[in-house]
């Protein structure tokens, strides 16, 4: 196996407990998130209506098994533990679109009528595409880590892999791209507190509400081209700049805090720079991959 | 715990009386219903008062029209005046959103300017030909006399207790009167009206609800409203006649010696709302003996994570010495001892909330260092605060649904910095 894909498969367990461990603590011991809303709410606010302490004893099952798979995913992968990581981030965007949780996106630019009608729906589907990396990280490593094609070959990113790398990583940037050119307040509160923090420069929101819309067009558009063309420096760009936004957690939240919301965003820059190596690499001719039974 | 507002039926002489009364007049009642028109579409309805501004002298009526009608205006008096004032509303457009298909209603707002301080004023809302019942109001006074405000917060589920609390509100605003207390002016609301803030029949729903507030005698219960995470759109600047694009942040004086600031945590806290909050505790503070604030999620969770009011405002809280800071969002009843600095301090701020006009209740985490010294004061039932504002002292009530108190407790004012620095004078907290 080459050092490179070896890096990938590292690359992947690291980022994926990670974000285990992260939402093992959000989930388990901070307890607030969408899931426990969802859980507890009753049924005409879009819950199940469990009750709250019922509730709160599923998610702390959630936060064990969560911490499990984060320990498992360094010392030893386990498909089912990383299967029911992939399923728990399916039902936290399921949970956060039950609850409205999450940055509301204006659709009042799509006018009125069908149109708007249809955009209201389709942004309460958002958390899908907010999460879509996260949800992804979890099912790229169970894909790379058990891949014929990986232990004969050293090829650890399948045709099936990258797609799912692409578009999930276009998804995540071009969701909260959006929400950046909408200028969500937690955003403009990250950059002016962070700038404060890190540099004791006092960001006026007007300058803030300026970066924050052309980070919101960047994000956009290399969420166009990662999925538009192989292009290292792109990817490079994307994992640099998901890790940048993830650290900011740090600064603007406080370390108590910060590195949990740092933790849960680690698919943000590894899925990326699970490209930037995959990308370096000679591709493989699909032809000579059908020869040997691709696993996808 | 005892009782807030009295029961007159207390007698069983009394409340089989009463029963009568009651039977013959539903009946009564439920005759006329079934033999009435409905209402014209162009008869106002949600007819409520809001402040933004100075509520002595101004305040905002509103009204909703199924139909958009080409004249709408305000008749005003004085109490004790005889000639009415016709007010053309300066704002009416239909509610952005969709009904399923029915025709969505329109919005007309009016804003009154000029008025007396402390004054009743009678107001009916007319579109058209279509005038609706008559409605009262009172401004707040300019001077020092003691007055009281309703805090409350997350209505948008719970309807049947949404409703509830309402009637509540009515009869804790009409019993203030006959008991002659410090009369109610209004209700602060911390934010989540509704559920999804960009669904109108669920403002509708809500605005038809509100209606309940209003006193049988016809006394309008004015409205300031925050910002809350689930009423996300512009619906909600339509509802409660803000600028299209208004951020939600804003100040009123409730008296000469009372103010209350409202924040926007659904916006940036550490911004342009940040310099706006330090220039007004710089310029208000201390022209004002009580100085509190509101706003929807908390600096001092009882349940949840922190705000970024934690981060961007309470350093300005504690500097310009706020007495209170009222949240919403966790669904919880919700008192903190005075904190300062992250430790408990008589100079800090007291943090009560968490939610009641309706949400299903949670448990509050009293295990949270801020909520240790209090903890019994915090607790899982819908409720409100009533907020009672004297010269000499601030006494705030939590009332539940069945009207016993759960908790009340007393701030002493504090001394300006000036005068604090030849004569300590730390706040003080009286169970």
């Amino acid at each position: 196996m080459s050092d490179d894909n070896k890096t990938i498969d590292w690359l992947l367990r690291c980022g994926v407990a990670l974000q285990c461990a992260g939402y093992a603590w959000l989930v388990g011991v901070v307890l607030e998130t969408p899931l426990l809303a969802w859980l507890w709410e009753p049924a005409d606010v879009g819950g199940l209506g469990l009750g709250e302490a019922r509730g709160m004893a599923i998610v702390r099952v959630v936060g064990v098994l969560l911490t499990l798979a984060a320990v498992s995913t360094i010392m030893r992968p386990s498909r089912v533990l990383l299967g029911l990581v992939f399923l728990f981030q399916l039902l936290l965007a399921y949970a956060a679109w039950q609850t409205y949780d999450g940055f509301p996106l204006d659709v009042a630019w799509l006018g009125g009528g069908q149109l708007r009608a249809w955009g209201e729906t389709a942004v309460r589907l958002f958390p899908f595409a907010a999460g879509a990396a996260r949800i992804a990280a979890p099912l790229v490593l169970l894909l790379v880590h058990w891949s014929k094609i990986r232990k004969l070959m050293g090829i650890a990113i399948t045709p099936t892999v990258e797609w799912l790398l692409r578009v999930s990583i276009a998804l995540t940037f071009a969701a909260h791209g959006l929400e950046a050119m909408q200028q969500r307040g937690s955003f403009l509160d990250m950059l002016i507190v962070t700038a404060h923090r890190l540099f004791d420069v006092r960001l006026e929101e007007s300058t803030a509400q300026t970066m924050l819309l052309i980070i919101g067009v960047i994000d956009l558009v290399v969420a166009v081209l990662i999925v538009a063309r192989r292009w290292r420096p792109v990817v490079g760009y994307m994992a640099a700049w998901g890790l940048i936004t993830a650290a900011a957690r740090f600064f603007a939240l406080g370390v108590d805090r910060g590195w949990y919301e740092f933790a849960i965003r680690s698919a943000h820059w590894v899925l990326p720079l699970v490209l930037v190596l995959a990308w370096r690499l000679v591709p493989v001719p699909d032809a000579l991959l059908r020869s040997i039974g691709s696993d996808d | 715990m005892h009782r807030y507002w009295n029961s007159p039926l207390q007698d069983a002489s009394l409340r089989g009386l009463m029963a009568i009364v009651v039977t013959m007049a539903l009946s009564a009642l439920t005759s006329c219903v079934s033999q009435a028109e409905p209402p014209h579409t162009l008869t106002p309805r949600h007819v409520r008062v809001i402040w933004h501004d100075d509520p002595a002298t101004s305040a905002i009526v509103s009204w909703t029209t199924t139909e958009p009608g080409t004249k709408h205006l305000v008749k005003l008096r004085a109490d004790g005046q005889e000639d009415w004032t016709s007010i053309e509303s300066d704002r009416n457009e239909q509610f952005q959103g969709e009904l399923g298909g029915d025709t969505v209603p329109y919005a007309h707002h009016t804003t009154l300017t000029d008025l007396q301080p402390a004054t009743e004023y009678h107001v009916v809302c007319q579109t058209d030909d279509h005038p609706s019942r008559e409605f009262y109001f009172i401004t707040a006074p300019n001077d020092d006399r003691p007055i009281s405000l309703l805090f409350g917060g997350d209505s948008r589920s719970g309807i049947d207790e949404r409703q509830n609390v309402n009637r509540m509100m009515a009869r804790m605003v009409a019993e203030q009167q006959v008991a002659e207390r410090p009369p109610i002016l209004a209700l602060a609301h911390g934010g989540d009206f509704i559920r999804n803030g960009t669904a109108l029949d669920q403002w509708l729903a809500w605005l038809d609800h509100h209606e309940l507030t209003t006193g049988d005698d016809g006394r309008l219960l004015p409205i300031i409203p925050a910002r809350g995470n689930h009423d996300m759109g512009p619906i909600f600047n339509q509802v409660f006649a803000f600028p299209e694009r208004d951020e939600n942040y804003y100040a009123v004086s409730l008296s000469s010696y009372v103010r209350l600031a409202t924040l926007n945590t659904e916006t940036s806290t550490a911004g342009d709302q940040r310099d706006w909050l330090a220039d007004e505790l710089a310029a208000e503070r201390w022209n004002h003996r009580w100085y509190i604030a509101q706003y929807h999620k908390p600096a001092f969770p009882a349940v949840k994570i922190p705000s970024g009011a934690l981060t961007n405002w309470v350093p300005l809280f504690e500097q310009y010495q706020v007495n209170m800071a009222c949240e919403a969002d966790g669904h919880v009843i919700k008192r903190t001892p005075p904190l300062k600095g992250t430790k408990v301090d008589p100079e800090g701020v007291v943090y009560i909330g968490e939610g009641g006009l309706g949400v299903g209740q949670r448990t509050p985490k009293t295990s949270r260092w801020y909520l240790q010294d209090t903890a019994e004061h915090c607790g899982s039932e819908h409720h409100l605060h009533l907020l009672t504002f004297r010269p000499e002292r601030f006494d705030c009530r939590v009332v539940t649904m069945d009207g016993e108190v759960f908790d009340e407790f007393t701030l002493a004012p504090r001394t300006p910095p000036q005068v604090s620095a030849r004569t300590p004078d730390a706040a003080s907290v009286t169970n």
